[in-house]
């Protein structure tokens, strides 16, 4: 409902150089006569909207205790705490709260340098509330910390990047995103709002009619005139987009407009705009793409919307409050609910929405949000010292991970997450090779999400075998919704030709693929229940079809014939050794599977699995101590990309892809990916001679390239050649290096790059006995990386420096670092690395 | 014969002597009708009442004459009448491996408004209206900019526009990671950027010069427009030099406008 009421107004003139403040810190000395009341100042901040915290008083006796007692209910805002300054930091940060929008109070000790500082005594503290209570007298939109390693700031003046920012600004909470579309839209824009998982007939002629993300229904749009340019601010540290007008134009009365999608609360999605009454208007509540199967209405408490198609529907509510002050400044709420639902029928009903008057507070549903992202950065960030530009693109490509992936139900992934249309938001290998191993190792109900997404697609994926003439399961190269495969039959060539697309029916590795996320996640995540459940249906059924798929040749050896590996400019090949490689894992791991207490009839089944797994060629070449990619490549015509074009380069595009088939030239790491995969499997020393071989012969034509080419040649100890890989990967998107940033973001990308840092720079890998193997490598312009990760269980912080690892862990921890066991002592173990001159290459 | 009056927004006919002015004539009709502007045509040779009022008669408007170097006379005519368009005819042979001609050639470097040039085999406005023009453009938001009026006045007439975009071999794409995903959203991106309201986009790999004239007879353009620098030095303008050699339908040239600098006067 949108409703306008008028208050009074606060003071006519805004205080730039006040900073927006959420928490203050106060030295509170042993000298309490020299202070004002304390529960007075509590009280005060309290009113003002400030978390106000003493330092250095004792919890029992402190101030501010009577205060506290007397409103339990400020367990978020306006608590007094107490204690040493870095607790008091490290509480804040846990709640979302960075030095930029902390200040202090008095000379504190061991303040990061982005925390104001205010000289002075209890006087100073009261003028500093004052203050603060003065600027939220007409300031309603919350700063956000603008700290360069944690916020994303395009300038917005190249109108043509208008649909790669609404990209980069997409807000997400794993079930529902929103593109980073501007309040006002405007030509050219591509609003979107879109549900993990639900599904739009595409359109004829376009991709075949091949499903396609539904658009839901669009929240984010103002009213706005004479609208300030582009330039926001994106704070991936609590998953809040601000945009604000340039202070020099507004400095009367600013525009500001702050939006997030809860991940507290998926679904609730939340605006807040100020602005000059006259420039300023709440607009629609709601818009609903120009389409087929949309429903507005007015409801009870506000307005509903639905889209849906015959697969999927996805509904809102809204509500929208404009509050005016007779100085000509205006204030807008407004507040979201979005849900889902598969099939036709909307079911969704607006009503079921609780009163508004039940509904948490605007400040009480940004702090559960904000907390929930400093939840997930606990144990996913990332930092890289020395190098700040690749910070904050690491740091980007992880925000866009976590906000891509639900915690619960199913997660379908799409190749460009929630982030916008291209792909079509169809499942590929991207999901679970690339995505999946972050989110293990990060945050486990997400990857088991995705895991439940195959799992439940199980069914199809045993319906394709049959059909196909096969046993057990195949999965589809590309999936949507119900599991079958929605890869495009063809499609207009760079020639004009239409051409067949051979990936739907020729990359069979994805059925590995599927089994290696489920094997990936149970080395990360202590899941019983999935490893003797669902982890047996996936292991088993996708072993009984690459059993089926296998020919074996007079000698008895296996083959597999007429595939696509991962380097599509050659299809079909036989014997791919990715393709290979990965059946040979998925048979034998299968087998580990089954036990002494499994029937008879598996356990032969098992040894059938272990003997066809040992019998499939494998590619590798004893003279040469090398992989040959699959079966004649190395009677194709000798190339070295890097002589005709810089890389990366689509060399299909720039060979012709008949050229390009006829050519030693890769798209993308092939049986490198194998190496990545399973670095444990191959040959010793073969990693090194097949990266010489293969990296000269890489175009990187496909984004997921540069990042696990980056991971092996860390892997191997040389970052410094890494390095620029790395990069490249990290900043695919806020660079738009494909020139396809526009549709979505490169989650898969992403995923590759925290794969390069972890399992490359970092060398960590895990085995089945539940042990952390370390092995860092690190590029002569880094000064440090530290990796949080979640280990079975446990919260396990690894930092890096020259030559030494801090190893940070709750309880022992089964450690390796190079080839050394080492015995951790919790809370922090120190170890050295690299003066054993191991290598993770051939690590036994 | 009422003499041809200054001309502005008109179309600017150079009309030759010989077969070639039917075909010159009736696309320069037709462009005319499309842009509803006057066409009036310009002879250079003598000026003989009765003849210059058979080659209006052949021509189907005024035409006028001026004696002199033809060049010379259709550029300086060209540039003070300010015509939205001029029409040349390519070539006075119909053969297809008949370079363009010497005047064609000359008006396109040195004439600054957009400039048809039309092949002896040209049916348009004879036997067929522009139904569908087809337009390369290189990602360069100045070459968008460039044609982006005569093509929404195009538009406007009811031409269907098929944008071309070339993927020649010095700018490959950096990647392409599922074909017809990736086309798609290169191509979304691209039409949002350079050509909305268009008909589609056609994406090609190889040389421009080459490619644009196959992606022509692919959609069965019957009109190409081409934005260009106007340099027809070696190493430069070698899709314009290709269609004006080699292109069947009429080749809209738009020129970025400055002269160029051995173009002068």
């Amino acid at each position: 409902m949108t409703g306008t009421r008028t208050l009074d107004s606060g003071p006519a003139t805004g205080h730039p150089s006040t900073p927006w403040l959420e928490a203050i810190l106060y030295r509170w000395s042993a000298r309490p006569r020299s202070h004002p009341d304390a529960d007075d100042l509590v009280v005060a901040a309290r009113q003002v909207g400030v978390d106000l915290r003493f330092v250095g008083a004792p919890t029992a006796a402190g101030p501010g205790r009577r205060a506290a007692a007397s409103d339990p209910t400020t367990s978020t805002s306006a608590v007094v705490t107490s204690g040493a300054v870095a607790a008091v930091l490290a509480e804040l940060w846990r709640r979302g709260i960075g030095g930029g929008l902390i200040g202090a109070v008095g000379r504190l000790p061991g303040l990061p340098p982005r925390v104001h500082r205010f000289p002075g005594g209890p006087t100073s503290l009261r003028a500093v509330l004052d203050a603060q209570g003065e600027l939220r007298a007409h300031r309603h939109v919350p700063a956000v910390d603008d700290d360069p390693a944690w916020t994303v700031q395009l300038d917005g003046r190249d109108p043509a990047r208008m649909r790669v920012e609404e990209s980069v600004y997409t807000v997400a909470d794993g079930v529902f995103g929103t593109r980073g579309t501007l309040e006002e839209d405007g030509p050219g824009s591509v609003p979107m709002v879109v549900a993990a998982g639900c599904y739009a007939e595409g359109a004829p002629g376009e991709l075949e009619g091949t499903p396609q993300l539904l658009p839901g229904p669009a929240w984010t749009q103002l009213d706005l005139r004479d609208p300030p340019p582009r330039r926001r601010t994106l704070d991936l540290r609590t998953g809040v987009l601000l945009r604000e007008s340039d202070p020099d134009r507004d400095a009367e009365v600013p525009l500001r407009v702050v939006r997030f999608a809860s991940l507290a609360r998926p679904g609730t999605c939340v605006l807040r705009a100020e602005g000059a009454v006259d420039r300023l208007a709440a607009g629609p509540d709601l818009l609903v793409p120009d389409a087929e199967g949309t429903h507005v209405r007015r409801a009870q408490s506000g307005w509903s919307a639905a889209t849906s198609s015959r697969r999927a529907w996805i509904g809102a509510t809204s509500t929208t409050e404009v509050v005016d002050d007779d100085a000509g400044r205006r204030r807008i709420d407004r507040r979201v609910q979005l849900r889902r639902g598969s099939g036709a029928r909307v079911t969704t009903d607006p009503n079921d929405d609780p009163p508004r008057h039940e509904r948490p507070s605007f400040a009480e549903v940004l702090d559960d949000h904000r907390a929930a992202w400093a939840a997930r950065w606990e144990t996913a960030d990332v930092e890289i010292g020395g190098d700040p530009d690749l910070q904050l693109a690491v740091r980007f490509a992880l925000f866009h991970l976590m906000g891509s992936v639900a915690s619960v139900g199913e997660a379908a992934v799409g190749a460009r997450g929630l982030t916008g249309p291209a792909y079509r938001g169809h499942v590929f290998w991207d999901a679970d090779v690339f995505v999946l191993p972050f989110l293990a190792a990060t945050h486990p109900p997400a990857a088991r999400a995705m895991l439940a997404y195959r799992v439940a697609r199980l069914p199809a994926a045993r319906e394709r075998a049959v059909v196909d003439g096969y046993a057990g399961a195949r999965f589809p190269w590309e999936s949507a919704d119900d599991g079958t495969d929605v890869t495009p039959g063809s499609f207009i060539g760079l020639d004009g030709r239409r051409r067949a697309i051979l990936a739907g029916s020729l990359q069979e590795h994805i059925t590995a693929d599927v089994a290696w996320a489920a094997s990936h996640y149970l080395r990360w995540v202590d899941d019983r229940a999935f490893e003797r459940g669902d982890a047996r249906d996936l292991l088993f059924e996708t072993a009984r079809y690459w059993r089926s798929r296998i020919t074996l040749d007079r000698s008895g050896r296996g083959h597999i014939r007429g595939v696509m590996g991962p380097d599509e400019y050659h299809a079909p090949v036989d014997d791919d050794v990715f393709t290979n490689g990965m059946a040979s894992w998925n048979l034998g791991r299968a087998a580990t599977f089954v036990g002494a207490t499994d029937p008879p009839h598996l356990r032969r089944e098992a040894n059938r699995w272990r003997h066809l797994a040992d019998d499939l060629v494998d590619g590798y070449d004893p003279a040469t101590g090398r992989h040959e990619q699959f079966a004649g490549f190395a009677a194709l015509t000798p190339m070295r990309i890097g002589d005709l074009a810089r890389v990366p380069v689509a060399a299909d595009v720039l060979l012709g892809p008949e050229r390009a088939a006829g050519a030693q030239v890769v798209k993308q790491a092939d049986v490198l990916m194998l190496h990545h995969l399973l670095p444990r499997l191959r040959p010793r020393g073969s990693l090194v001679r097949d990266l010489d071989h293969y990296l000269p012969l890489t175009a990187h034509g496909s984004s997921l390239s540069p990042g696990i080419h980056a991971s092996l040649l860390a892997r191997v100890g040389r970052p410094d050649e890494a390095l620029p890989l790395l990069r490249l990967a990290a900043r695919i998107d806020l660079d738009d290096v494909t020139g396809t940033t526009a549709g979505g973001l490169h989650l898969a990308t992403a995923g590759s790059v925290w794969q390069a840092l972890v399992y490359g720079f970092l060398g960590v890998w895990t085995d089945h006995h539940a042990t952390l193997h370390v092995d860092p490598h690190l590029p002569r312009s880094w000064t440090s990386l530290t990796v949080n990760l979640l280990f079975r269980g446990q919260h396990v912080r690894l930092c890096a420096t020259d030559g030494r690892l801090e190893v940070r862990c709750d309880r022992p921890l089964r450690l390796m670092v190079g080839r050394r066991f080492q015995r951790t002592t919790p809370p922090v173990s120190v170890h050295r690395f690299g003066t054993d001159g191991a290598r993770a290459e051939g690590r036994s | 014969v009422t003499p041809a009056p200054a001309m502005t927004t008109a179309v600017l006919a150079a009309i030759p002597e010989g077969p070639e002015l039917a075909t010159v004539a009736a696309a320069a009709r037709t462009m005319a009708e499309l842009l509803h502007v006057t066409v009036t045509g310009l002879h250079v040779g003598p000026s003989d009442p009765s003849h210059l009022e058979e080659l209006s008669r052949r021509a189907g408007f005024p035409v006028r004459s001026e004696p002199g170097d033809p060049v010379t006379r259709l550029v300086a005519a060209a540039r003070t009448g300010g015509p939205v368009l001029v029409v040349v005819g390519a070539r006075s042979s119909a053969r297809t491996d008949t370079p363009v001609g010497h005047v064609a050639l000359e008006l396109a470097r040195r004439t600054t408004g957009p400039l048809l040039v039309v092949p002896p085999t040209s049916t348009l406005g004879r036997t067929t209206r522009p139904d569908r023009a087809l337009v390369p453009l290189d990602d360069d938001p100045r070459t968008t900019a460039q044609v982006s009026p005569l093509v929404e006045r195009l538009e406007d007439a009811g031409v269907e526009i098929v944008v071309t975009h070339v993927f020649d071999p010095a700018h490959p794409p950096t990647t392409m990671d599922q074909p017809a995903h990736a086309q798609a959203a290169w191509g979304a991106e691209f039409l949002a950027r350079h050509g909305q309201g268009t008909h589609g986009l056609e994406l090609r790999r190889g040389a421009t010069w080459d490619a644009v004239l196959r992606c022509a007879e692919d959609v069965t353009a019957d009109l190409l427009v081409l934005g260009w620098s106007q340099h027809l030095t070696p190493g430069h303008a070698r899709t314009v030099r290709r269609a004006l050699d080699r292109s069947g339908v009429p080749v809209l040239l738009v020129p970025s406008g400055a002269p160029s600098r051995d173009g002068g006067p």
